[in-house]
């Protein structure tokens, strides 16, 4: 199989194929006999009420456990799609993409309308299961106004299906659309080292509205998530400059680490000199012990306290 | 640790939520009801029922409890019949979902020839999807409105021990457990029932088939109901073992025959909920003891 960034109509067999396997690996034979019968009953009559009921009952048939793929599985989604990503899905968001994928895609119309019919009647789990699975759709770049509705919503999980190790976004979203959700995973303190391409989609927009989003936190009294430096490229101005020289004056090792990062990796030979008076945070980066996933993890580390506390 | 198999969170605040998770109430039970005026269109419906195991269900478990809710058409806007059958095509892709533990709140409200034919075709859901199947009992002409409800039940062929029969009172609750449905009590300031008539019913009845709920809606209501009637039961001597059965274990027997109410959903946390942010360990596992404690605080009249 080529590595693409998209399933074609064409592979859309190889895609069911490795959803089937993923399962297939991870269910009893009663859950096996139910999607074999959902499948058989799509392929041979194929109607809409037994597509949307079929979609509903996959956790009553299958479960809902963690997928866990191994290695080898990994290197299979890789080389089905590009940036495929199965690592955090549980096994009824497999069944329930598996049934999404026997739509008849040769009538696109058609799709379009039971999958709008299918987000709109859609439950949590659902929704994640959706969204998470839109780099696997043969409609590809069809569905992008669909994606960006999953960026606008409260629901975190909803949020994090699409935002966070999906390849969606970084495919085909607008640079509009792509700052929104950049920004609001930021407000959300989701962990966004696990947005595919957050460190080379940048944009001048994008470094100016986090900049603005970090005075705007600061003249409230709060703090900035460390990780919001990590989006703003090679775009250092005089203003940034001055954020990136705040951050490392910070108190919070966590803070003076990620504005270090984020001049060393700016390419800025301005915002470099900040660093002379650094050698710690420059070793530290040149060695790759101070990398924007262990600044996440710390971070939301400190969250997932924070609510313990509150607890 | 409670349930309350019957409030309306839609209509509540995050005070509220915040309130009975300290209370203990572990998990929540939203029958699709009306929003206190008819509604005019099926995409109103469609969006309700879609934020029922949507948004609600998210926002309850930001606060350490679960929700689960049942689907149904009920009784007042079964009178709209263009609308009703309208609805009717809706239900099943709802009702099938996961979390969706019964057809409800479904009944008689004006007693009608219209609310009748939608109550038998939504009975006949519950037997075709295997439900269990919560009813709506009118405030009007209330005795002979609960035993017609249930004579219903037995015409279309549906089981007693899958049927809860709600908003009972003195009059009713005999009846009701004769006939071997499950019996539930609103706990509902100023209308339905006050609690310390609760305490003499489960005195006088005991705790088989017997459960509280709160109905916390937009009218006047208290979503801590079912805790504060739990602590007077406690108060005025009724056993532990019958207060656990009326205000939790009656509940997870009768909705867990759907498959979908299981108590480690909320003992452990499942897979997905892992993920939550406000995950809420600590809420969910043990520490369970109810804060509301004092003396007269806890009588609803």
């Amino acid at each position: 199989m080529m590595s693409s960034n998209i399933v074609s109509v064409s592979n859309v067999k190889n895609a069911r194929q490795y959803l089937y396997d993923l399962l297939t690996a991870r269910i009893d034979g009663k859950g096996r006999e139910w999607i074999d019968g959902r499948i058989d009953q799509l392929v041979s009559d194929y109607s809409e009420k037994d597509f949307y009921i079929s979609f509903n009952l996959v956790p009553r048939f299958i479960g809902k456990q963690p997928l866990a793929p191994d290695a080898r599985e990994k290197q299979e989604g890789e080389s089905l799609r590009s940036g495929l990503d199965l690592s955090q899905w549980t096994i009824d968001q497999v069944g329930r993409n598996l049934i999404l994928l026997y739509m008849p895609f040769d009538d696109q119309g058609f799709c379009q309308n039971i999958l709008r019919n299918l987000f709109e009647i859609a439950g949590v789990d659902e929704l994640v299961a959706l969204y998470a699975g839109l780099p696997l759709s043969p409609l590809g770049e069809a569905l992008h106004d669909r994606a960006a509705e999953g960026i606008r919503t409260n629901m975190i999980t909803v949020f994090d299906a699409m935002a966070l190790n999906n390849p969606y976004p970084m495919d085909y979203f607008g640079e509009v659309a792509w700052n929104q959700m950049i920004l609001k995973a930021f407000f959300m303190e989701r962990p966004v080292y696990n947005i595919q391409g957050i460190e080379n989609r940048h944009n001048q927009k994008l470094a100016k509205m986090i900049s603005d989003y970090a005075h705007e936190r600061w003249a409230a009294g709060r703090t900035t998530m460390p990780e919001m430096w990590s989006a703003i490229g090679p775009y250092v101005d005089d203003t940034i400059l001055a954020d990136l020289r705040r951050g490392l004056e910070d108190a919070d090792v966590l803070q003076q680490q990620a504005a270090a990062l984020a001049c060393h990796n700016s390419g800025s030979e301005r915002a470099k000199t900040l660093l002379i008076n650094r050698p710690d945070l420059k070793a530290g980066i040149e060695d790759n012990t101070i990398n924007w996933r262990q600044i996440g993890i710390e971070w939301q580390g400190r969250l997932y306290q924070k609510k313990t506390l509150y607890e | 640790m409670f349930i309350d198999p019957h409030i309306h969170m839609t209509s509540r605040t995050t005070d509220d939520y915040e309130a009975m998770r300290a209370a203990g109430i572990v998990a929540i039970i939203e029958p699709a009801f009306w929003l206190g005026q008819p509604r005019t269109a099926v995409g109103s419906f469609k969006d309700y029922f879609s934020s029922l195991v949507g948004w609600e269900r998210f926002r309850a478990s930001q606060f350490g409890i679960k929700h689960y809710c049942t689907i149904g058409l009920n009784s007042k806007e079964a009178n709209n019949e263009a609308l009703a059958e309208e609805v009717m095509e809706l239900l099943p892709l709802f009702a099938s979902k996961e979390g969706v533990v019964g057809i409800g709140e479904i009944g008689y409200d004006d007693q009608t020839a219209a609310e009748d034919k939608f109550y038998r075709k939504q009975i006949d859901l519950a037997l075709e999807l295997n439900l269990p199947i919560q009813i709506h009992t009118p405030h009007r002409d209330k005795k002979a409105g609960t035993s017609r409800s249930m004579d219903v039940i037995i015409e279309q062929g549906a089981r007693p021990d899958w049927v809860v029969v709600d908003h009972n009172n003195e009059e009713t609750v005999k009846e009701v457990l004769d006939r071997g449905f499950w019996a539930a009590f609103t706990i509902y300031p100023h209308a339905k029932m006050g609690n310390e008539r609760m305490v003499e019913i489960v005195k006088q009845y005991g705790s088989e088939r017997i459960i509280v709920d709160s109905s916390a809606d937009w009218g006047i209501s208290d979503p801590l109901a079912v805790p504060k009637t739990a602590a007077l039961m406690k108060e005025r001597g009724i056993s532990d073992g019958d207060i656990h059965k009326v205000c939790y274990q009656n509940a997870l027997e009768v909705f867990g025959k759907s498959g979908q109410f299981n108590a480690g959903d909320w003992e452990k946390g499942d897979g997905v909920d892992q993920k939550m942010q406000f995950e809420g360990n600590s809420i969910l596992r043990g520490g369970q003891t109810p804060v509301v404690e004092s003396a007269n605080g806890n009588i609803i009249k």
